[in-house]
């Protein structure tokens, strides 16, 4: 059936008033004709006509005796002896009596009022009453007299002979009429009653067979909410979810069987009970009964119908436990019902809450590693320095050829372990995000050579042959990162040296295609062994950081298990792939592609001998505010012979710059007044003497984004702090030799003891008392100014002069945390602040013990 | 007519004293009524006569009522037949009317009650001369009851009455 044929429940309703007030009118006519048909038979039964026609035709009939009794006088006959005469008398009264009497009641009868109103009975009726009215008299008086006039009694009495027969005659003729009228009248009504009750009939018949076709639409379609019903059940049986019916006074019609096995109760138990006092927890419960009191009051729901909503419940036990609740409210029978969907999500709460802790223990877990692995680099990193150092002094001094020895393989062995630490830092620094790309011009084929030959020694160690070629065209020149490659490259060559024994290990390199939409040309780098090989399951691990081969190789190969993982990080870090391909017992090949954008051969700086002191005395200007880097420097460069001029701020650089004409300048970056760069600007567009003479930038910041804004200042080369003598040397020697470009100084690896001996004991003795003195009075500041807030630019100036300082004094990592300090101050976040304040303090006071005895 | 009822079952208690004599005064006017016929009680051979004053004697039945041969509402006064049949002990089935011009009538006793008819002998109070359809009149309570508005009790409404005779 089609359900959208059905009329709508207000339509059929007003169909069935309709038909029932049809009925109700068909049922009062056909009423009111029947009582019609009942009184007209009633009337005709009750007959108010009594024997009308006996009552006409006696009116002759009496007439007639009253005659008969006049004639017994014989008044026919001449009187002749009245022998009977007396006894006649009361007879003829009598007669005369009946006679008047029937004619009285014609005239006052009611049954006789409509006959009455006919001029041909009214006409004879009158002079029939008339003539008695007159005879009456007589009859009243004396019996002589009576006796005397019975004959004119009679020939009046006969006279009226033909009104009598009027009478009746009128009479019945009307009589009949309206009997005639009537039954016509009965019979015009019957049959109308019958056309009605016909009508009546067919709208009864309509009604029923309409009546029949709706109680079959109303079986079909109760056949089917049956079968909608039972389907509704089983799903409600078989969900999963408790589904709880309740009234609006919150009691308990419909309790699912997932319901009962969630809640504990048997639906049986449970009908009819309040909602509120069975599965409610008692907390919930005054929340609960607000809510349904709301509900039935001002019919505002909350939480019916807004979707699902996380709660508490409890079990038949008295246990309480998460569900996810939806309420959806409906009509039943006209009354508003709840109905309840709940679904126990205790089991889900406990496995978010498990992921979340194991979440937890998790990142708890790496933080503890990354701290740790901070920790123990700078921990072992500082002690290893110090022991390589000693090892280099003391291969300085005079030794035996074992002791050269021995102090030969120390040094192998702490430089190893300084790798190892190194690499680990490095870890720790990607975590950290601290990683910056340089861009230089490099030649590859020199640097594979460099660590081919470097890494030469080693490959021989283990009978290996080591070699390497350009497959292809040859592009040597490109801009790269090259440290970052070197240890990329140095990484993987140490390893197939390392896992191999015997054998051959050849790098090779080749332009090997092009990045799509940049064009770049990329380059290739396999690093090509016959060692142990790689399992095809481990291809991929291998590059995990603390991956080590079978326990036993590793012991027998060494390492951290963190130079390839540190390898595909800096790989990713310059925009390349890697990757390995191996067959275990035969060998590996790892690959290394990189967009390397092919450059302009350098022009080759030609090294001057390092340890040589220049061979031409220079004219410089030194501009630098920290005190000692000032003296440091001016010290170095006067050891060599130069000529020093000093200014300790950018603006006295540029007027010095402008009075003199010196060879050279060095500038450093951040001072107070006028920093490096902008004095550079200065020089650089003024007029001033030295306005076109090369200018060294003296800056601890080595990001390859700062060395390009020094060269966009108009600098000429670059020398990072801690200053050593050698870079010092280099750099002069580059730009007063040819004034080309800017290139990268390598900071120096200048030690305490190098610094003492190049600048003399006594100022070198000086220069760390005033250090340590105030590096102990900034400490103090910090940790006071963890709390203290305003203007703090004394402090961050502070913090960048003695965090140049420790960089001269080889203590990087107080200068770090002085630079952390810095940037903590300049952002005043007072939190990190305290805690740097701390560090620093920690760490001064390790360095402080290593620093060399002044007193 | 219930009240009527009421009224009619007092008066047949009284008078049920008074016919445990089991006679009748001999009539001292004109006799107006004889009863003749299946009676137990006599006065004059085996007939009873009544005159004006013995039927006065006898309780009375009054009602208020139209008829089909009068003019509006009229008080009818008379012996109720019923205690009339008591009164002469009457063992019949059947009453006879018969009226003065011998027109008879027959009334079964069973469709006889205490109430209904009466044998009226005042009309409107005053006594009925043979025109006014007189002496004795036999009136049903029209007006009460559609039963009594029915072709037989209006032939049974005989006027003129002068004779009832019982038979079986």
């Amino acid at each position: 059936m089609n359900l959208s044929k059905l009329r709508s429940p207000r339509q059929s309703r007003w169909v069935v008033w309709l038909i029932g007030f049809g009925l109700f009118a068909f049922l009062v006519v056909t009423i009111a004709l029947g009582r019609q048909v009942v009184e007209d038979l009633e009337q005709q039964r009750s007959a108010s006509s009594d024997n009308v026609q006996w009552t006409l035709t006696q009116v002759e009939v009496e007439y007639l005796s009253f005659l008969n009794a006049l004639e017994h006088f014989g008044h026919t006959e001449p009187r002749s002896g009245t022998e009977e005469g007396d006894i006649d008398l009361p007879r003829l009264r009598r007669q005369f009596d009946i006679f008047y009497s029937r004619v009285d009641t014609l005239k006052s009868a009611r049954l006789f009022a409509d006959l009455r109103e006919k001029p041909e009975f009214a006409m004879p009726l009158a002079v029939v009453s008339n003539l008695l009215d007159e005879t009456a008299r007589q009859m009243d008086g004396d019996d002589r007299e009576l006796e005397r006039q019975t004959d004119d009694i009679w020939r009046r009495a006969l006279a009226i002979r033909s009104e009598v027969r009027s009478l009746s005659v009128a009479g019945l003729d009307f009589f009949a009429r309206q009997s005639d009228a009537r039954r016509m009248d009965t019979a015009r009504t019957l049959s109308r009653l019958a056309a009605f009750s016909g009508a009546l009939l067919l709208s009864l018949t309509g009604v029923s067979i309409w009546l029949l076709f709706v109680n079959r639409k109303i079986r079909r379609s109760s056949a089917e909410t049956a079968q909608v019903n039972a389907r509704m059940n089983t799903v409600l049986a078989t969900s999963l979810d408790a589904v709880i019916v309740v009234n609006i006074d919150g009691q308990i019609i419909h309790f699912n069987p997932a319901a009962e096995s969630i809640f504990g109760y048997a639906q049986p138990d449970v009908l009819g009970k309040s909602i509120g006092d069975l599965i409610v927890p008692p907390h919930l419960r005054d929340a609960h009964d607000t809510g349904m009191e709301r509900m039935q009051k001002k019919g505002e729901k909350h939480v019916v119908g807004k979707g699902r909503v996380q709660l508490e419940a409890m079990r038949a036990g008295g246990e309480v436990f998460p569900v996810e609740l939806a309420l959806q409210s409906a009509t039943d029978d006209g009354n508003e019902i709840i109905i309840g969907f709940i679904r126990d999500i205790s089991r889900q709460v406990a496995d978010e809450q498990e992921l979340i802790s194991a979440r937890d223990r998790a990142l708890a877990g790496k933080k503890a590693k990354d701290e740790f692995l901070t920790v123990m680099s700078h921990e072992i990193r500082t002690p290893l320095n110090g022991i390589l150092g000693n090892l280099s002094l003391l291969g300085d001094t005079r030794l035996s050829t074992d002791q050269k020895q021995f102090t030969r393989n120390m040094e192998i062995s702490g430089e190893v372990l300084l790798n190892h630490v190194n690499s680990v830092l490095d870890i720790a620094r990607f975590e950290a995000g601290k990683l910056s790309v340089l861009r230089d011009t490099v030649n590859l084929g020199e640097l594979v050579q460099e660590i081919v030959d470097s890494q030469s020694g080693s490959a021989a160690e283990r009978g290996n042959v080591i070699e390497w070629q350009w497959i292809g065209e040859a592009q040597p020149w490109v801009v790269a990162d090259g440290q970052k490659l070197r240890q990329i490259l140095l990484n993987l060559v140490g390893n197939a040296i390392k896992f191999t024994h015997q054998g051959r290990v050849s790098v090779e390199v080749e332009v090997s295609g092009r990045v799509e939409i940049t064009d770049v040309p990329v380059t290739e780098f396999r690093i090509i062994d016959t060692g142990v090989g790689i399992a095809a399951a481990d291809t991929e691990t291998v590059f995990e950081d603390f991956h080590t081969m079978d326990p036993s190789i590793g012991r027998v190969a060494g390492g951290t298990g963190l130079g390839l993982g540190i390898a595909k990080r800096l790989t990713k870090a310059l925009g390349g792939d890697i990757g390995v391909e191996s067959e275990p017992g035969e060998g590996s090949v790892f690959w290394v592609r990189l967009p390397l954008p092919p450059s302009a051969p350098e022009k080759i700086w030609q090294p001057v001998n390092d340890t040589s002191a220049q061979s031409r005395s220079l004219d410089l200007l030194v501009v630098e505010d920290n005190e000692i880097n000032l003296l440091v420097i001016s010290r170095m460069l006067e050891k060599d012979g130069h000529k020093v001029t000093v200014a300790t701020d950018g603006k006295s650089g540029v007027d010095a710059a402008d009075a003199h004409r010196y060879d050279a300048i060095l500038m450093d970056i951040s001072m107070p007044v006028m920093d490096g760069l902008t004095a550079t600007r200065h020089i650089r567009g003024g007029t001033g003497r030295s306005a076109d003479v090369p200018i060294v930038a003296v800056s601890a910041n080595v990001l390859a984004d700062a060395v390009e804004k020094f060269s966009d200042a108009g600098m000429n080369a670059f020398v990072g702090k801690p200053i050593s003598v050698a870079a010092l040397r280099r750099a002069l020697a580059e730009v007063t030799g040819s004034g080309a470009q800017v290139t990268s100084g390598h900071p120096g690896d200048g030690t305490l003891e190098e610094m003492r001996t190049d600048l003399g004991e006594e100022a070198f003795a000086g220069l760390l008392t005033r250090f340590a003195d105030e590096t102990d009075r900034l400490i103090g500041r910090l940790k006071t100014a963890a709390w203290q807030h305003g203007d703090q630019s004394s402090l961050k100036m502070e913090c960048h002069r003695i965090a140049g300082s420790a960089a001269l004094f080889g203590m990087p990592e107080l200068r770090d945390v002085l630079i952390d300090a810095e940037v903590a101050v300049e952002h005043q976040a007072h939190d990190r602040l305290e805690v740097l304040a701390h560090r620093a303090r920690g760490v001064w006071a390790t360095s402080r013990r290593k620093l060399p005895d002044i007193s | 007519m219930r009240r009527i009822t009421g009224i009619f079952a007092g008066i047949m208690l009284a008078w049920s004293g008074l016919v445990a004599a089991e006679h009748l005064d001999m009539p001292q006017g004109d006799p107006v009524l004889i009863v003749t016929g299946k009676i137990s009680h006599t006065n004059v051979d085996d007939t009873a006569r009544f005159d004006r004053e013995m039927l006065s004697a006898l309780p009375a039945g009054t009602y208020k009522t139209s008829t089909i041969w009068t003019e509006g509402e009229n008080t009818f006064v008379g012996v109720p037949l019923a205690v009339l049949l008591e009164a002469v002990g009457a063992e019949a089935q059947t009453v006879l009317a018969t009226a003065i011009n011998d027109y008879t009538v027959e009334i079964p006793v069973s469709s006889i009650t205490p109430q209904a008819p009466i044998i009226a002998y005042l009309l409107n109070d005053a006594p009925m001369s043979r025109r006014q359809k007189g002496p004795l009149w036999i009136v049903y309570p029209y007006d009460s009851d559609p039963e009594f508005r029915s072709e037989v009790v209006y032939s049974r409404s005989i006027w003129q009455l002068d004779r009832l005779e019982m038979v079986e």
